[in-house]
């Protein structure tokens, strides 16, 4: 799939474990986990919305077009 | 009424039907194998089918048509046996499964298989209607049903195919 999911590197940038970001979004972990290695098939506003505010950043930073 | 108990009441339904086709058909495998050593056959008057004047008309006929009726009772029966596995193990809270559709996939292919042998069992009786043997067997469009029921069948298992799609992309969707 062309969309990237750059979860794990927003992640890194802001010094935070799954553990962390699951507990604070709201999230089950087996749902993050499945959204970080790229194998969800959609995500809600909500969701993207609340990543978004914790991990103080943009949807375009977590996920991105790349042509293949 | 509760959906499971209607589940209940259909896989017991199932099962006596199951049990009647599988003695069925047994009691006619049996018949055509008897009159291969005994030459007056079985009586199986009770079962509404009388073979024996057929059998003094020819041995050959009487194998065939046998055989024949006897495909389409083990065809009826498997399609309630895996009626039976399916209303024993569906779930109601995720009913969209390959096992599901797998079940109801080969349901339609027996009831597709016990139409095409009702029809050859019907066609084969006119014709030996025609060479003046007594049958004693009432049909009643036995094939037009099954062939429905595999339709039906067959639209289910799409709708299932695509509903499996569906619970997939919800169960991915976070």
């Amino acid at each position: 799939m062309p969309l990237i999911v750059n979860l794990d590197v927003m992640m890194a940038k802001r010094k935070m474990s799954l553990n962390e970001l699951s507990d604070k979004v709201g999230i089950t972990l087996s749902n993050l986990s499945i959204l970080k290695t790229g194998k969800a098939k959609a995500i809600r506003f909500s969701t993207l919305e609340a990543i978004c505010e914790v991990l103080d950043c943009q949807p375009g930073d977590i996920l991105e077009y790349r042509n293949s | 009424m509760k959906t499971e108990n209607i589940f209940i009441a259909l896989t017991v339904v199932a099962w006596i039907m199951f049990v009647g086709f599988c003695i069925e058909a047994g009691v006619l495998a049996f018949n055509v194998v008897w009159s291969w050593f005994i030459e007056n056959g079985l009586n199986i008057k009770s079962m509404g089918i009388e073979l024996r004047e057929l059998l003094s008309f020819s041995a050959w006929h009487h194998t065939v048509f046998g055989s024949l009726l006897t495909a389409v009772a083990v065809f009826k029966a498997l399609l309630l046996y895996e009626g039976i596995k399916l209303t024993g193990k569906l779930s109601l809270k995720e009913p969209f499964s390959e096992w599901v559709t797998e079940r109801l996939k080969r349901m339609a292919d027996y009831a597709w298989q016990a139409a095409v042998a009702s029809v050859c069992v019907e066609i084969y009786a006119e014709w030996l209607k025609k060479q003046t043997i007594t049958l004693g067997i009432s049909f009643d469009n036995d094939w037009s049903g099954f062939l429905l029921l595999a339709g039906i069948l067959y639209v289910i298992a799409s709708i299932f195919k695509r509903g499996i799609q569906l619970q997939q992309e919800n169960e991915l969707t976070v």
